[in-house]
């Protein structure tokens, strides 16, 4: 943790209450999202328990509850009811429109994305990672079999697991909370939906500690219920449903365990929502756009290949498509990074408070300045400035200018009351010297530049190196 | 001297749990502890005494997921132990034609014993005389016992070790086998979850290397390497992996040697410190008495509040103390530790905004960075 | 019988060219740190290339330095009567050759495959040999480093090349991401693992070769390190009196870290108990100090080469993080000015910039001085190894008390992968071993 985020908990653990920690919303946030809550069977990854959902916060979510989540009929009945409702909200965004790439060439683009909502990453491991994986290549001729909307519904959630860091396109909702806010508990606590809400809007009366105590108390998020209530609760009624001897008995269970699942998931409904509401408050970060665009073009792909039938998942990726998906999130990681400091101030105070960005004024500026290239004088702008906070990073390193981040600096000298440093890129020219700070300029410079586009290798066989000898095998839900 | 007296004082007549290898184990999970120390090695309940002095029902395992795991267990175990001994060869690479098992469960030796007075000794002697024979004559009859009672010295208390695990012998080496129920997925399981079992499966290697050693034969002849058992994907179909324990054990051992360590902080507290015998949860005032006196007594002992915490059975407790003592260590060990010698919320935010000064290097240190923090943040959002 | 050293040490190169010969597809060499890696991947390199079939031999290191200095040896071993070899240096469109090596006779610099044809051997970095036309083929190849070279840089080297020397040093820091790793965990060949742990994986049978001698750390490390982080031990190649250093200023004049460094080549500098996050200044202070001393100190450095007076490039600082590194440079930068020297004269960096170099007396800031809690980060292994096995003389390392006390209460419950090989040595143990060894040294 640095040392801003270490102050800002502190403070917010003195001041009982949550502490903005950026002054941009860095997600997208969709007009009409998709929350989904769900329940599994303790110990049984595989059996889900209940589901809840919904586009409108006002309405009454669908839901379906499994009352026997190790029977497969049943456990396959819900998921129909699920896979529809999920196919028919992703069916709304496949309009495409033709968009330019950097490249230059157009291509369709959908539009607009979906977006799911979930409580928890854990939520989302288990239901795009579990639930996903082991519903995605369920055969029809299967015993029982499930209905076709199952496996294809299980496609779309694969699509949705393990998406880049940047993507909008699933927000946890507990991650969204924690990457605009700072509590004054332990990070792991944190990854309690009520009791994070709770510190951060705690309510008439409360005080975020008093509230985030009323959260811990209340029904768990999911994926795993309460197993104090499985015990209580639901393993009794498991076993009148199984006892009761006619129907009307078996659905008057039903509806007892129908009600008793539904206490125990609403209020994650309703926290959902408030997680969403407010991070929407934020002004949104200039370059989130950016990433949505992104989301929207790995949507396009996906829906393009459920489109010709020619959608793969692995379940043990091979050692080149690994080394892709490294190399994919290591520049995601880093332009992520770099975007959300470019785009928040306070996010790049961080890198000020830990030294790393300089903060200062500009005190002169002396564009015409050249020194000995390798052939002949190359000109590289001085520019002294008057730190706001001390700068002791050696020279030689380099920096960048915040509000135009292909300008390069390099730190010649530091000292408490001033710190020169010439320009080597991006205003070294006539025509880009506009670029340069002017003398009394507040400026920061950070280590955050425009990313690089690197080359990857092409291929796709595994070579003998990477080789292993064992085949997998499939298992479906 | 012996260890456990002052320990026992400070129990007083407050339940004590069984020691299992879950409860030793847990010397590895927060040695730094003192208040932790101190009742594990005094043998405490824990569960009872967290719900004593957090009020709080205490979480128990979920009737399905043990469900599962007797279930899967059962199947693993069943027709001679024919999975098992498939895994082994696959994952082992040990060649046992069959199983000639002995299971040392109480039941099991009541059944052969009957009448049998002190079980647990008799187990424990009944196990010592089978791994002998077992790492001695190796084509003797049995190769695999289940259920075996191993002893562990815990700080001068002799644990009874009831083996969760299987242990097998092949040419003369004893291999544990753990059995567990949380599943294998495309060849990945909960790490966390793994982390626990190759604990608690390292006191059982342990257990076996001082019975060894006991009956005068080399430690290492007890394999660190142990295979754990796991549902495969959804299934009930077992798959196996093998993992080294020789650094759990190395740091078990050396952390068991720590345990007299409780005595000592003992000793430094006031003679009449001690738990209060459970009470009668339903009586109010009887209960909120005794919550009363285990909160002062549990107050006497230092506690390291971290992010370790959270599945302590006195969590609430501690944190509720760390709140009010405003302890920057009630936001983690990365705040704590950037806070260098500043303890307490208030004196850190004090230094941070130079409403407080600095009166040696450790403040001086912490407080020019936190200070840094403040006025970055102040040129974004302004002075407070 | 017992071998000496240098028998020792060629028993290993002509074990390794016999395996080759033999038509193993995969060899591994391990090294521990100065045992002459190097030597052996040109010796072996020059045995292949020049086989009456003269096939070009690549050989794939994993930064431009190592390269430079690749060839550079090559070139030295040429004109030292070694059979003088073309090299070739495949490099990226915006490297410049070093001045020194540029214009030099045997050795062509290209950005393309096509024009080094000629070349017996050619060296390149692994991200380079990546963006070569896969359709090449190579029927063996030497890969340096092989446990600093992530898994996903050995696809391309595979695509590519048939059979494998591959050389590096197990007690090294492991290559790194900065992305979450958590979906390539627990299982076999995760891009992020080293390229050696891969081809163990992969490649069960693979001959293992480990090199047993040390020509780099002075005998009274060579045991210390042996233990605390190998698997295979190894024993220095000098005997005790062949290293010294001589201190020839007054003994009043210098202060006695410097002065047990020179007479028994450790010291440990141990400062208060303090709780200190990473700007330390007290620690950055006596870093300073110390170095300013040791140059102060007209040291004499004695070895099988011969004498002569310790200058500013044979120091070195190692520390642990990168603001660390920036805060002991600018302190540095004040002790060298005062002493009229340039602010780089002398070296300061990360455990993971320093892997690979080798100095004469190397100053270490402990990875877990001053930390409230150890972290699996901070007691990794190959981090204490590199900063602790850089030496050829001395190695003085500064660091708070309190060290035992945080590997004591330091929880075992880090994530457990099942399924992924556990490391070979556990950090939390050699910390131990090293503490007890630095102890015995304390000023």
């Amino acid at each position: 943790m640095d040392t801003l985020h270490t102050y800002l908990a502190l403070r917010a653990a003195n001041e009982r209450k949550a502490v903005a920690k950026v002054t941009r919303r860095h997600v997208h946030i969709s007009p009409r999202p998709m929350v989904i809550i769900g329940y599994h069977l303790a110990g049984d990854i595989g059996a889900p328990l209940a589901l809840i959902w919904g586009t409108d916060r006002t309405a009454r979510p669908h839901s379906v509850v499994v009352a026997e989540p190790r029977n497969r009929q049943l456990r396959f009945d819900a998921l129909e009811t699920f896979g529809q409702s999920l196919v028919e909200y992703l069916s709304g965004y496949v309009a495409t429109r033709l968009e330019s790439r950097s490249s230059g060439e157009t291509e369709p683009v959908c539009i607009d994305a979906p977006q799911i909502v979930v409580a928890n990453p854990a939520t989302a491991e288990w239901l795009f990672g579990i639930v996903g994986r082991f519903t995605r290549s369920l055969s029809a001729a299967g015993d029982p079999a499930p209905a076709p909307i199952v496996p294809l519904a299980g496609k779309h959630l694969s699509f949705f697991h393990n998406l880049l860091p940047g993507s909008s396109l699933v927000l946890p909702a507990t991650e969204i909370l924690s990457t605009h806010w700072q509590t004054g508990q332990l990070p792991s606590e944190d990854l309690n939906l009520s009791a994070l809400l709770g510190w951060i809007a705690p309510g008439e009366g409360l005080d975020g500690p008093a509230a985030a105590r009323q959260g811990e108390d209340s029904p768990p998020a999911g994926p795993l219920s309460d197993p104090n209530w499985d015990a209580r609760k639901l393993s009794p009624l498991i076993d009148q449903w199984h006892a009761a001897k006619t129907d009307e008995a078996q659905s008057a269970v039903f509806g007892e365990l129908d009600a008793e699942i539904r206490e125990q998931l609403d209020h994650t409904w309703e926290d959902c929502w408030r997680a969403i509401h407010l991070v929407n408050t934020l002004p949104e970060g200039d370059r989130v756009a950016r990433r949505w665009e992104r989301d929207r073009r790995a949507w396009t792909r996906h829906h393009l290949t459920m489109e010709t039938g020619t959608a793969r998942f692995r379940n043990i990726p091979t050692p080149v498509q690994s080394a892709k998906t490294l190399g994919v999130l290591e520049q995601a990681t880093t332009e992520l990074q770099a975007e959300m400091a470019l785009d928040d101030p306070l996010v790049m105070a961080a890198y000020v408070a830990s030294g790393e960005a300089l903060s200062a004024k500009v005190i002169s500026v002396d564009a015409t300045r050249t020194i000995p290239g390798p052939r002949r004088q190359v000109r590289r702008p001085l520019v002294i400035f008057e730190p706001l906070l001390p700068f002791t990073r050696p020279a030689g390193t380099t920096l960048f200018l915040v509000s135009a981040p292909d300008v390069e600096f390099e730190i010649l000298s530091a000292t408490g009351d001033e710190v020169r440093a010439q320009v080597n890129k991006g205003a070294v020219s006539s025509s880009t010297l506009s670029r340069l700070p002017n003398p009394g300029d507040n400026v920061v410079l950070s280590p955050f530049t425009k990313s690089e586009f690197y080359p990857r290798p092409q291929y796709d066989d595994v070579p003998w190196t990477h080789r292993l000898a064992e085949p997998a095998e499939e298992d479906p839900l | 001297m012996t260890i456990q007296k002052p320990l026992a004082q400070f129990r007083g007549e407050f339940p004590t749990a069984s020691l299992n290898a879950r409860r030793i184990a847990a010397a590895l999970e927060a040695p730094g502890c003192h208040r932790r120390t101190v009742l594990e090695a005094g043998i405490v309940n824990m569960e009872k005494l967290g719900a004593l002095v957090t009020g709080a029902e205490p979480d128990r395992q979920s009737p399905f997921a043990i469900a599962r795991g007797n279930q899967f267990e059962a199947q693993i175990t069943d027709h001679g132990m024919a999975t098992v001994l498939a895994l082994a060869r696959k994952h082992l690479g040990l060649d046992i034609p069959e199983a000639r098992e002995k299971d040392l469960s109480a039941a099991s030796v009541r059944l052969e014993f009957p009448g049998v007075k002190q079980i647990n000794e008799v187990r424990a002697r009944l196990t010592r005389q089978y791994v002998e024979q077992m790492l001695t004559k190796p084509t003797c009859a049995i190769n695999l016992l289940r259920h075996a009672m191993t002893k562990l010295d815990f700080g001068g208390e002799i644990a009874y070790l009831e083996q969760d695990v299987l242990a097998f012998t092949v040419k003369g080496r004893i291999y544990v086998v753990e059995i567990k129920s949380y599943p294998m997925i495309d060849g990945r399981a909960d790490p966390t979850k793994a982390s626990a079992s190759v604990r608690q499966t390292a006191v059982y290697v342990l257990s076996l290397q001082e019975l060894a050693v006991s009956i005068g034969a080399s430690p290492r002849l007890v394999d660190t390497n142990v295979m754990i058992v796991l549902p495969e994907n959804l299934s009930f179909r077992a798959t196996a992996t093998v993992v080294d324990t020789e650094m759990q054990v190395r740091r078990l051992r050396r952390q068991l040697a720590e345990v007299p360590h409780a005595a000592t902080i003992l000793a430094g507290l006031p003679s009449e410190t001690a738990l209060p015998p459970l009470p009668d949860m339903q009586n109010k005032e009887e209960s909120a008495q005794a919550r009363d006196t285990a909160c002062e007594a549990l107050a006497q002992i230092t506690p390291r509040f971290s992010e370790g915490c959270v599945p302590c059975p006195l969590f609430r407790f501690c944190r509720q103390e760390a709140e009010n003592q405003q302890t920057v260590s009630r936001l983690g060990t990365a705040v704590a530790g950037a806070c260098g010698s500043i303890t307490t919320i208030r004196a850190a935010l004090d230094f941070a905004t130079g409403r407080r000064l600095p009166a040696n290097a450790g403040e001086s240190a912490a407080a020019e960075l936190l200070s840094r923090a403040a006025a970055a943040e102040a040129m974004v959002i302004g002075k407070r | 019988m017992s071998l000496t050293a240098a028998e020792a040490s060629r028993l290993a190169l002509e074990r390794t060219w016999a395996a080759i010969e033999d038509g193993a597809c995969t060899v591994l060499v391990d090294s521990p740190p100065g045992a002459g890696k190097s030597t052996l991947v040109r010796e072996i390199g020059r045995r292949y290339a020049l086989r009456p079939l003269r096939q070009q031999v690549p050989v794939v290191v994993q930064t431009n330095d190592q390269a430079d200095d690749m060839v550079r040896c090559f070139l030295r071993d040429g004109e030292s009567g070694l059979p003088a070899i073309t090299v070739g240096r495949l490099h990226s469109a915006d490297y410049v050759p070093p001045p020194d090596i540029a214009a030099h006779a045997s050795v062509t610099f290209s950005p393309t495959i096509n024009t080094l044809r000629n070349c017996l051997v050619v060296v390149a970095t692994a991200a380079k040999w990546a963006m070569v036309d896969h359709s090449n083929e190579w029927p063996f190849a030497i890969v340096d480093e092989a446990y600093q070279m992530r898994s996903d840089a050995l696809l391309p080297i595979g695509a590519m090349m048939a059979r494998l020397l591959l050389v590096g040093d197990p007690g090294q820091l492991a290559p790194f991401t900065i992305a979450d790793d958590t979906r390539f965990r627990g299982r076999p060949l995760s891009p992020v693992e080293t390229a050696a742990t891969t081809i163990l994986t992969t490649h069960p049978e693979t001959t293992r070769i480990p090199l047993p001698v040390s020509w780099r750390l002075p005998h009274h490390a060579a045991k210390v390190i042996s233990n605390a982080f190998y698997r295979a031990p190894f024993t220095s190649g000098t005997d005790v009196s062949a290293r010294r250093l001589e201190v020839q200023c007054h003994p009043s004049n210098t202060c006695e870290a410097v002065l047990t460094a020179a007479r028994t080549g450790w010291a440990y500098v141990e400062l208060d108990d303090i709780i200190m996050p990473p700007n330390d200044q007290e620690a950055i202070f006596t870093l300073a100090r110390l170095v300013r001393d040791i140059l102060k100190a007209q040291i004499h450095v004695f070895d099988e080469r011969g004498s002569r007076p310790l200058v500013p490039s044979d120091v070195a600082v190692g520390v642990t993080h990168r603001d660390q590194r920036d805060h002991v440079r600018t302190a540095m930068a004040g002790v060298l000015r005062k002493l009229g020297l340039p602010y780089n004269a002398i070296t300061v960096d990360t455990a993971n910039v320093l892997q690979g170099r080798e100095f004469e007396i190397v100053l270490v800031w402990h990875p877990l001085s001053g930390r409230r809690d150890a972290s699996s980060f901070h007691l990794d292994a190959g981090r204490l190894c590199v900063l602790l096995s850089r030496h050829r003389q001395a190695c003085i390392v500064v660091s708070r008390a309190g060290i035992r006390d945080q590997l004591r209460t330091h929880p075992a419950t880090d994530p457990v992968w099942l399924g992924e090989s556990a490391p070979v040595t556990d950090g939390w143990h050699s910390h131990l071993t090293i503490l007890d060894h630095l102890e015995a040294h304390r000023v």
